[in-house]
């Protein structure tokens, strides 16, 4: 389990973490959120044992890292959101060196770097120039790296930062792997489709404060309410009309080419909307949900588009 | 690997090395290196005059030789050192690798030696490269094996201490620019510094008629730069430049074996009357106070030491402020 309490941490004059509470559970992909300098590096870096905060105490894996930076340090794969290779070395070359600095006996290191570079996809790569590999490919490496201590827990700085498509489809797989083996993993992003797809739990970080927490169920907030946006070819007066005396609509908003209806949680709610609709000879041209997704809980718990916090 | 090989393999040595001697600049230095040595040797040879002569004139040879290279060996390690070191650390820092580093098992003062190491190393190795010209002294003569070493020694030494500042400012600075600029300020501080100091507090009168005072080497032949017996502190400020030190020791050496025409090399020696003109000796031993006897390269010996040793703790110090360590004494953790 990670947990941070009241973690602050100051540059000079400004506050980059300001009271940050959190929890993130054993064997968890916790998503952290946040525009760019809400704090989110600085508390991966002092997750990372690699910052002291200011004020407040986090723990990763049952360590503190205040009292035992080192044994954090080493229990902990980090991940930066930079590559970190050296040139005029081969991705075996680059590993092995890593290998070496973690004290991994020298008869231990030729296997583990092979199964590292096939866990990552890159089997064939063990002996190609680091800097002749693609962006995506150190990144793979990079985590390759982060891997050789096996650690419980893997701190992970904005990874589809700069990726292509493919590259980020192939890193969320890998992340997918990595939680099968159970590790525990805080992913950084303020890429939030990568995250939705990647991520069982989240932390909305803005200003340095952690503005909420949970699962994207919980956050969405629908529980036991949520809002569709219903497009309608013609009066949206009428589509209201009809949809007057549904039993599962809670509320109605009409717009232009649209209504937005609260209703029950739950298909047979969308499906009687619909039925409503198509009974009244209402031509609907979209359903989409409203406020479902990791963009409009950003929204709403900071009041701005990630957009514009950034 | 057993405890005392994991204490002594520190893995950026390999690291560094295998990546430094995989680049172009490696191989252009080690060239830049060796022309500029087997240059100066021919000039100098060429300059000493009849080469078919004696083995006391092939001594001369020798010495003129030895002079010369010394003279340039030391000025590419002046040139070399500071840009090698400087950059070490702060360019872990630009790259950012230096935080990933220092996550692993490896403590900042293995990294500062390792960083230091490597560089040195790579001057060990054009040393080594270079021995096939430095072996013409031996060759011609003139000088001792045993003077070579203490002036290689004393080289070397210097190379160590600009190393040690320079990797200071590396782990202090946030680029290796800035760094290695530093790196050369500082290098040419503690090469003029002391000189010039000294050479004003002479000026000023600073000292004379008593406290440390200097003595000749039994070689001197023509008139010194210095009196002797006529200052205390000054020599002993002038003793601290490493260019004074080597300087002082490979005048003593020359004009030493100029005068006495002593021919030890591989021939064994030969005694000879014959005397050329050789360089002036300014000074090459402090001749009262505290350090009454002590080699003006003994006394820098034991200030480079020191200061070597007070920039790498420097750095370590450093280094270890980049990230947390334990606020307690260091308890069992599961």
């Amino acid at each position: 389990m990670i947990t941070g309490t009241h973690l602050a941490r100051a540059f000079g004059e400004r506050m980059a973490l300001a009271d940050c509470s959190f929890q993130i559970d054993t064997g968890a992909v916790f998503g952290l959120v946040g525009p760019n300098g809400a704090g989110k590096t600085t508390t991966l870096r002092i997750l990372a044992g690699l910052l002291q905060p200011t004020s407040g105490t986090a723990s990763v894996d049952g360590v503190d890292v205040l009292t035992h930076p080192q044994v954090v340090r080493e229990r902990v794969g980090w991940m930066p959101d930079f590559f970190g290779v050296y040139d005029r070395m081969t991705a075996r070359e680059y590993l092995t060196f890593y290998a070496s600095c973690y004290r991994i006996p020298r008869a231990r290191i030729g296997r583990l770097a092979a199964d590292l570079m096939d866990l990552v996809g890159l089997p064939d790569r063990m002996d190609t120039p680091v800097e002749a590999l693609s962006r995506g490919m150190k990144q793979r490496l990079c985590l390759a790296r982060a891997l050789i201590p096996d650690p419980p827990v893997l701190l992970l700085d904005e990874p589809a930062s700069g990726l292509d498509p493919r590259a980020r489809v192939e890193l969320r797989e890998l992340v997918r792997e990595l939680h099968n083996m159970g590790k525990t993993m805080v992913v950084s992003s303020h890429i939030l489709p990568e995250l939705a797809e990647m991520c069982t739990s989240f932390g909305f970080i803005d200003a340095g404060r952690m503005v909420a927490q949970g699962t994207l169920e919980e956050l969405t907030g629908g529980r036991d309410r949520s809002t569709l946006r219903i497009n309608v070819a013609g009066d949206v007066h009428a589509a209201a009309a009809a949809l007057d005396g549904v039993p599962q609509m809670i509320a109605l908003r009409p717009g232009e080419g649209f209504v937005e209806v609260d209703v029950h949680a739950g298909a047979e709610a969308t499906s009687a909307i619909l039925q409503a609709l198509l009974a009244a000879g209402i031509t609907v041209t979209a359903v989409n949900p409203v406020g479902s997704s990791l963009e409009d809980v950003f929204l709403r718990v900071t009041g701005q588009p990630l957009e514009q916090s950034a | 690997m057993t405890r005392m090989g994991a204490l002594v393999w520190n893995p950026i040595v390999a690291r560094e090395a295998r990546t430094r001697m995989r680049s172009k600049r490696a191989a252009f230095i080690l060239f830049c290196w060796l022309a500029a040595l087997g240059v100066v040797a021919i000039l100098a040879y060429a300059s000493a005059g009849n080469q078919s002569a004696s083995v006391t004139v092939l001594a001369h040879s020798g010495v003129t030789v030895f002079d010369a290279l010394v003279a340039v060996v030391v000025a590419l390690l002046l040139l070399l050192v500071p840009g090698l070191v400087g950059g070490s650390i702060a360019g872990e820092r630009e790259r950012q690798t230096l935080d990933l580093l220092l996550c692993t098992r490896v403590r900042p003062w293995r990294v500062v030696i390792g960083k230091l190491a490597a560089s040195l190393a790579f001057i060990g190795f054009l040393l080594v490269a270079s021995l096939p010209i430095l072996s013409v002294v031996a060759l011609l003569g003139g000088i001792a094996w045993s003077d070579i070493l203490i002036v290689v020694g004393l080289g070397a030494l210097t190379a160590v201490t600009i190393g040690s500042m320079s990797i200071l400012f590396s782990a202090i600075s946030k680029g290796p620019t800035g760094a290695i600029v530093c790196s050369y300020v500082a290098m040419f501080i503690l090469l003029v510094g002391p000189l010039v100091l000294g050479t004003y507090l002479l000026a000023q009168g600073f000292g004379s008629g008593g406290g440390t005072a200097v003595s000749l080497p039994s070689g001197y032949i023509s008139g010194p730069a210095i009196a002797p017996s006529v200052s205390s502190a000054p020599p002993l400020i002038m003793a601290l430049s490493p260019g004074v030190a080597i300087g002082s020791e490979v005048a003593s050496i020359s004009s030493q074996n100029c005068a006495s025409a002593v021919y030890s090399g591989f021939g064994g020696s030969f005694g000879s009357s014959a005397i050329y003109s050789c360089a002036a000796v300014t000074f090459d031993r402090i001749d009262s106070g505290p350090l009454n006897g002590w080699h003006i390269w003994q006394v820098y010996a034991v200030f480079a030491i020191a200061l070597s040793a007070l920039c790498i703790g420097m750095a370590i110090v450093a280094l270890r402020g980049r990230v947390p360590w334990p606020r307690r004494a260091h308890s069992e953790v599961t």
